[in-house]
Formats: C-alpha cells, sequence, structure tokens
C-alpha cells in the first residue's frame, strides 16, 4: 500500500495540497471579511436606532452563515470534484484494477427501496461514490447513499430527518431463494429484553418475525422472512461473519436478501469519501482511512464468502 | 359489580391470548415439519436415480443399497408419526452419509456425469434439509418453553400438549471437521 501511495498517488497529492492551503486561506481570509463586515453593519445600523442587541446579533450570525455557507460550497466544489478523480479513483483501483468508479453514480432508488431495509418512505434521495464491477463470479456495486424525511414544525419551518446515511451495498448471493430475508438490528431487544421481542412479532410488514438459533445473534439482530428459508440463508457460519462484521464496522447494519441478491446497509451517519479540508492530504494516516475503508467494502464478498457458490449456482 | 366484571373480562382476555399463542406455536411446528418433510421427500425421490447409476460401480455395496431402498419404500408409507419419520430420516442420513464417503474407492464413479449432477443436487438438498431441521428445532424449542413455561403451562395442562422432539443429529453436523484430526487416525 505504501508503494502504491507514494509511486502513484503522491504527486497528485502534492499538487492537490498546494490548492487544498489555498482554499484553506481563502476561507479563513473570506470569515475575517464577513465578521468585520458585519462588526461595521452592526456599529451603523445600532447607531441609526434601526435594531438593537439580540434581534440584530441574530440577523448578523443568519446572514454571515449564509454568505460564508455559498462562498465555501463554491471554494470546496472544484476542490472535492479533482480529489475524487485523483485520489479516490486511484483507491478503488488499487483495491481491485478491474471496479469501476464514478464519482457522481450512485445506487439507483429503485434497488433502495427494493432492498426492504428502510421502509420509511423519504422526501429526499441523494448519493455519490458509486463503486461497480465483477469480483470473480459475483457482480457488486455500492455508493453513498442519504435519504431524509421532512416534517414541518408550527411556525411553517421545514426540517430535514435522516433516515439513512452510509454505505449501501449490493452483490449476487451464492444461493438462490425466492422468499425475502431481512435482518435489521435489534433495537427492541436490547433495550426492552423479551417484551421487546414480542413487540417485533406483532409488526407484520416487513414478513413473519423468524426466530434465529444463534443466541448471540439473537441479541444483535431481528430477522424477518419464511422459516425455512432464513435457516437455510442465514447458515450458522453465515450469521457468524454478519456478527463478526457488525463489530468490525461500530456501526448499525442491515442486512436483507432478496430475489437471490444481498444487500448490505452500513449506517455511517456520515458521507463517505470526501476530503477534509482542515488538515493535510499529505498525512499518510488520513489517506490509510479512505484505503482501509474501500478495502473493507469490496472485503464484504469475500468476509461473506460470496463467490463460495453451492451447486445448483455454478 | 362493574369492578368484578371488569376483572372477569379482563382473565378472561388473558386467557384467550394464551390460548391463541399456544396454539400459534403448535401450528408454527406442524408448518415447519411440512416444510421439511417435503425436502426429505425430496431426497428420497433422488434415491432411485442414485442407486440406478451407482450400483453397477459399488458392487461391494450392494447390502447397503438394498437396505437404504428398503428404508426409502418404508418412509414413503403414509401414516407414520413425525417422530417415526424424524428416527428414519436419521438412519437414513447417516447410510447415505456413509455411502458417499464409499464412493472414495470407486474411482470410475467419480468421474461419471451423471453420478456427480446427483451428487450435487444431494449436497443441495442437504443443505436445505439442514435447514429446515435447524427452523423446525427452534420452533419446538419455543413451544416447549411455552408449555412448561408459567402461565402458559397450566393451559397446556388443560389442552393436553405434550413436549416435542428435536433432531439430535444437529450437534455433529455443526462442529466443523477437523482435518488435523482426520489426517491423524
Amino acid at each position: 500500500m505504501m508503494d502504491y501511495y507514494y509511486g502513484n498517488m503522491y504527486e497528485d497529492l502534492k499538487a492537490l495540497e498546494q490548492n487544498r492551503i489555498r482554499i484553506y486561506g481563502n476561507l479563513k481570509r473570506y470569515a475575517m471579511y464577513i465578521c468585520l463586515f458585519c462588526f461595521i453593519f452592526m456599529w451603523i445600523l445600532s447607531s441609526l436606532n434601526v435594531m438593537k442587541g439580540f434581534e440584530l446579533l441574530v440577523l448578523n450570525v443568519f446572514l454571515g452563515t449564509l454568505v460564508f455557507g455559498f462562498l465555501y460550497r463554491n471554494e470546496v466544489a472544484g476542490f472535492k470534484s479533482l480529489f475524487k478523480d485523483q485520489i479516490i479513483e486511484k483507491i478503488v483501483h488499487f483495491v481491485d484494477k478491474s471496479l469501476q468508479y464514478d464519482k457522481n453514480g450512485k445506487i439507483s432508488e429503485d434497488e433502495y427501496t427494493k432492498s426492504m431495509l428502510f421502509t420509511k418512505s423519504y422526501d429526499r434521495y441523494r448519493g455519490d461514490d458509486l463503486v461497480s464491477g465483477m469480483l470473480d463470479k459475483t457482480s457488486i456495486k455500492f455508493s453513498d447513499i442519504h435519504t431524509e424525511y421532512e416534517t414541518k414544525d408550527k411556525d411553517g419551518k421545514t426540517h430535514w430527518h435522516t433516515i439513512f446515511q452510509g454505505l449501501f451495498f449490493i452483490a449476487d448471493f451464492h444461493k438462490d431463494f425466492n422468499g425475502k430475508t431481512v435482518v435489521l438490528p435489534d433495537f427492541a431487544q436490547r433495550v426492552f429484553g423479551g417484551i421487546g421481542s414480542w413487540m417485533q412479532s406483532l409488526g407484520k410488514s416487513k414478513g413473519k418475525l423468524v426466530k434465529m438459533d444463534d443466541p448471540e445473534f439473537e441479541k444483535e439482530f431481528v430477522v424477518y422472512g419464511e422459516q425455512i428459508e432464513s435457516h437455510y440463508i442465514l447458515s450458522h457460519s453465515m450469521m457468524e461473519r454478519i456478527l463478526n462484521f457488525k463489530k468490525k464496522t461500530h456501526k448499525n447494519v442491515y442486512i436483507s436478501f432478496i430475489d437471490s441478491k444481498i444487500y448490505v446497509a452500513v449506517d455511517y451517519r456520515k458521507e463517505l469519501f470526501e476530503p477534509v479540508i482542515y488538515k493535510s492530504l499529505l498525512e499518510f494516516g488520513q489517506i490509510k482511512g479512505y484505503f482501509e475503508m474501500m478495502e473493507m467494502f469490496v472485503g464484504i464478498v469475500e468476509e461473506f464468502r460470496l463467490n463460495t457458490r453451492v451447486w445448483s449456482k455454478e | 359489580m362493574l369492578a368484578f366484571l371488569i376483572v372477569i373480562g379482563v382473565i378472561a382476555l388473558i386467557v384467550v391470548v394464551l390460548y391463541n399463542t399456544l396454539v400459534a406455536k403448535k401450528n408454527q411446528v406442524e408448518n415447519i415439519f411440512a416444510g421439511l418433510d417435503a425436502v426429505l421427500k425430496k431426497r428420497y425421490d433422488l434415491l432411485p436415480n442414485l442407486v440406478a447409476s451407482v450400483q453397477e460401480y459399488m458392487v461391494h455395496e450392494k447390502t447397503t443399497l438394498e437396505k437404504i431402498t428398503a428404508l426409502r419404500s418404508q418412509a414413503l408409507q403414509g401414516g407414520l408419526s413425525s417422530e417415526a419419520k424424524m428416527e428414519l430420516d436419521a438412519t437414513f442420513s447417516k447410510m447415505l452419509g456413509g455411502l458417499m464417503v464409499s464412493v472414495e474407492n470407486y474411482p470410475d464413479l467419480k468421474a461419471n456425469q451423471n453420478f456427480l449432477h446427483l451428487q450435487h443436487t444431494l449436497s443441495e438438498l442437504e443443505e436445505q434439509i439442514s435447514a429446515a431441521r435447524r427452523a423446525y428445532n427452534q420452533s419446538v424449542t419455543d413451544y416447549n418453553n411455552a408449555i412448561e413455561m408459567f402461565p402458559t403451562n397450566i393451559l397446556a395442562g388443560m389442552m393436553n400438549y405434550t413436549r416435542k422432539k428435536v433432531f439430535e443429529s444437529l450437534e455433529q453436523e455443526r462442529a466443523n471437521v477437523d482435518v488435523k484430526n482426520l489426517f491423524q487416525k
């Protein structure tokens, strides 16, 4: 990884770092100007007695943030796009040469809905950084996805709430099946114990509650689907691998098996593969994080042994 | 008087809920057993083909083949209790497993395309059977818990519900193959 980093990426990173320092400097300057301007503006308005005190402060902070936000987006957009073209794409190719990367692509809304992982209807669907390709016999794709729903408070102000934000991964599954099996984090049982599991059995929207024969898995996850088929898909080793994967990510993991495909969603609650503007790009630790994340995502195929096909699906 | 009626109403409601839970659990067991039975039957259906394709090669296994065929016809007779079916299946699985191991002694057979196809189908079926057994055992455990735990046990006693047996061969299947141990033997 180090060789690849110095051989293929270091020059680009150096050029990008220049870019970043310039942008960072610009942003700091803008911030200073905006503060100065706000101060003068406040002083004029209060001396003219148009507005005063708290209201004035609120107005100023609001305007200042708005202007800064606009400038920030403008400055960073180009840098972000360059960073993805030059750095993220190289990281993808380092992990596997055959993979394709599309910085503007995303998992489609149809696929998101089909996965049945998040049944709450969304008002905004966004995503980027689509990686796709064939790893041995298994076709995979994944991207960053962010879904939100909208609420309005009594003043008519709009609020956005995140339903899911993080990695959304789809691959062929190595067993054929017809039904739907959905594995979700078991919030209810973790909090309420036995009563929680009773409550789960009442909700039928995702199918019938299936009890699995692995106590640790049963404690972490709740499974909906058809009794025998869920056991067929979730073999003992599969349950163990899912538990391992969850431990590795330290995040909530959602998995479903539908139409011979596996859908995996990892709730990071942040955008993945985005550059950090206030930290140096030349620190290896910074870039290593992207490498590791990409390796982990592509590694799902290996982790869940998706290439080890059952006889009927060779 | 009203309070008394409310108490009676609540008790009646609890009894109804408990009764329904018990019936649901019992039906669940039966339902999954039917699913298991279906995959088991698929395996039994595969057997005549298997026997036909191996018997000319496996001359020394003649008695085993006859025994397996006899077991199959026994299993396909109607009117067996689920316990009897489970026992038959355990013996059948064991003999079939043994037969598949002895295939190693017949290189010609291992090269036979028809046999290979059958073997693949069989191993796929074995996996489905194992899944069905696990689902069945889980539902039986659920059911057994319900009929032994308070307060459902009182009702279960009145309804004449008794404990059901789980498949026991599972433990052996669950253990990973210890390759090192195999070589040392």
